[in-house]
């Protein structure tokens, strides 16, 4: 980035929330840690962290959704966390003072993310209690609520995990208003998203369909708004 | 934030006639100390936090060496009437409502407020007899972020009984217990405050010299400011060849004990040799002196004989906190006194007064009021952009123009030694 300006002109073009987190946290970010950020674009499915790579790296994300993944023994790619609140990543191993990084974060759709170094990030943040304070308040209430949704999420039988993940995606799709929203992941990615085997997904995904809280077309679980509310008033209800 | 980098347009003087303006530069703080200012930001204070203030102007903390709190609630009136006159018929009148202390509370909640607002950083307050309303004062400034010396004032004659002290023993109690119930604060500090010689006994004086020397304390009264008063002081203290010798025979005028004189106006030639000799600051209010008809110090003298020289609101003697008022006006005043009195002192210029207002008053406070390296970082950021005018102006001139036309509202930032104490959005 050339300069503050630039940069936050490109954080103005994230969606309000987001925006507004960026701005207080770069309100006195320094100019020389500026000129080190650079902006890239990142397509679905590309790695922007690989776990047990070195820490050398900070990843700001400015649109778009990211997914944590981990791998099970057997080689198969497991899905965890939910970063629809996580702004920054790589800078949790930068406070443990971790070398490698710990997981794997893909791009769940195409975003846009700024990048600067591990060393400069921390410089910065070392002096600037304002971002420091900003980023500790996030990291903070992310790992409180993940870990509470992780306890329930540890206890949910292979129904509320498929119900919850279906109402998460309806609720993150980007246009809410268009009605019918159709889920693009296989069974087998489904399986793998909400941690059962696939028989059970197969199982349920019919139960469900029976109980006309979705349809099936193409092979495509589909949503509609009003099957969304039945199913965020069985969650509700469980 | 403890390091920091502040950018903008930095003004700040190094003496009364060195004004010094780097553009679009950059004010280290370090740990609420100055490091220095820079054109080009050194490598080692790169990666600090940046207050980014470009194209503001940026000028050290006022320095307001002689205001009367109390005197706030009635500011801008009764000005028809010269010292003695507006003390009896004004001042001690609303002084004596400070022995109700929900009053005070009110009173002193409106100054403070309109003082945090201020371009002033740093300030000599005059309290009241009140020991409590007082303290109540020292906790409001404490809780603002504005450093100050506050005073409890002490009186015992020539003043109605209800702001007298009951005796001298009383008083000494009462001010000592004041002293020590004020070590609580940390940015405000008690000052010794005999309010004028007219109004304290030889009794009282002896009392708070004890004391100013027992706390090492300094203090702060007022000195020539109206000739009818100096003839009273002769009256009053027939040994003494010139006021402020009253005080110094109290060893409070100086030297070991650190002394503010508001005013001066009248100082005869051994006066000013004993405020010059003793180094102590001359508290220059020249709104104040106008509006009770005092006349006119003449500082261009003072700042010759390398007197240490500060500015004053003198509430309510001055309507105004401003202490952007006091640099127009001192150099008004200035002008006047060299078309009518003496045309061998020459008018105060803009270097001079926002010196005055900065480093020469700071220096009360120590290293204060200047962005040189190891000064205390007291920083106002102004924003001018809403006084229009059609032609491309200098920094310099910008920061003329402001002298003679900054508002509150023009402020955005304030910080004083180090800390912020407000940030509008800008």
């Amino acid at each position: 980035m050339e300069s503050k300006k630039q940069l936050l002109e490109a954080v103005s073009k994230s969606e309000s929330d987001r925006r507004e987190y960026l701005n207080a946290l770069f309100k006195y970010v320094p100019d020389a840690i500026v000129k080190t950020i650079s902006c890239k674009k990142i397509k679905k499915g590309e790695y922007i962290i690989h776990e047990g790579t070195p820490c050398d790296m900070v990843y700001i994300i400015l649109s778009g959704t990211i997914v944590g993944m981990d791998y099970q023994k057997q080689g198969r790619a497991y899905y965890f966390m939910d970063f629809a609140q996580m702004h920054i990543v790589g800078d949790f191993e930068v406070f443990g003072d971790i070398p490698e990084y710990c997981i794997s974060i893909c791009a769940a759709e195409e975003c846009e993310i700024l990048m600067l170094s591990a060393k400069y990030y921390s410089q910065w943040v070392q002096h600037d209690e304002n971002a420091l304070l900003l980023r500790i308040k996030n990291i903070m209430a992310m790992l409180t609520f993940e870990k509470k949704n992780e306890r329930e999420y540890m206890f949910m039988n292979c129904k509320e995990r498929l119900i919850k993940y279906l109402i998460k995606s309806y609720e993150n799709k980007k246009h809410k208003n268009t009605g019918i929203y159709k889920i693009e992941k296989t069974q087998l990615e489904l399986s793998d998203r909400i941690g059962f085997n696939i028989r059970s997904v197969q199982r349920n995904i019919a139960a469900l369909e029976k109980e006309k809280l979705i349809c099936i077309e193409n092979g495509k679980i589909t949503i509609s708004k009003e099957q969304f509310l039945r199913l965020k008033q069985y969650e509700e209800n469980k | 934030m403890k390091n920091y980098v502040i950018k903008g347009n930095i003004c700040y003087s190094k003496t009364s006639n060195e004004l010094c303006i780097v553009e679009n530069g950059y004010a280290v703080c370090e740990n609420g100390i100055c490091a220095g200012v820079y054109k080009k930001l050194p490598e080692c204070y790169e990666t600090f936090p940046n207050y980014d203030y470009t194209d503001r102007i940026i000028i050290p903390g006022l320095v307001d060496l002689h205001v009367h709190a109390p005197q706030y609630s009635f500011r801008g009136l009764g000005m028809d009437l010269e010292l003695i006159e507006w003390l009896n018929t004004h001042t001690f009148v609303e002084e004596a409502k400070y022995s109700n202390i929900e009053y005070a509370d009110r009173s002193y909640d409106i100054f403070t407020e309109d003082l945090f607002n201020s371009a002033t950083t740093r300030a000599c307050i005059f309290g009241t007899v009140h020991v409590q309303a007082t303290h109540l004062l020292m906790k409001k400034i404490e809780n603002s972020g504005i450093k100050a010396y506050i005073g409890k004032v002490n009186m015992d004659r020539n003043s109605p009984k209800s702001l007298c002290e009951k005796n001298v023993e009383q008083a000494f109690y009462d001010t000592e217990k004041w002293i020590m119930e004020s070590q609580e604060f940390k940015s405000v500090k008690p000052i010794l405050t005999p309010r004028f010689i007219p109004t304290c006994s030889d009794e009282l004086m002896e009392k708070l010299s004890i004391l100013q020397k027992r706390y090492d304390l300094p203090m702060q009264s007022h000195l020539s400011e109206n000739l009818g008063e100096i003839q009273w002081v002769k009256e009053l203290c027939p040994n003494t060849s010139f006021y402020g010798e009253a005080y110094n025979k109290y060893h409070m005028f100086g030297n070991e004990c650190p002394t503010i004189m508001a005013h001066c106006i009248h100082s005869g030639e051994d006066e000013i040799n004993l405020i010059k000799k003793q180094n102590v600051f001359v508290a220059h209010c020249p709104e104040s002196n106008t509006n009770l008809s005092s006349g006119i110090a003449p500082i261009r003298t003072y700042l010759d004989h390398g007197i240490k020289v500060g500015l004053g609101s003198d509430i309510a003697a001055g309507s105004s906190l401003s202490i952007f008022k006091a640099m127009t006006m001192a150099i008004q005043c200035s002008k006047l006194r060299w078309r009518l009195v003496d045309k061998s002192l020459t008018a105060l210029n803009i270097s001079e007064v926002f010196y005055l207002a900065t480093k020469g008053g700071g220096e009360f406070f120590g290293k204060v009021g200047s962005f040189e390296k190891g000064y205390e970082f007291d920083a106002v950021v102004i924003d001018d952009i809403s006084i229009k005018c059609p032609q491309t102006l200098s920094v310099r001139e910008r920061l003329e123009r402001l002298i003679y036309l900054a508002e509150d509202k023009n402020i955005i930032a304030k910080f004083v030694n180090g800390r912020n104490l407000f940030e509008k959005v800008k």
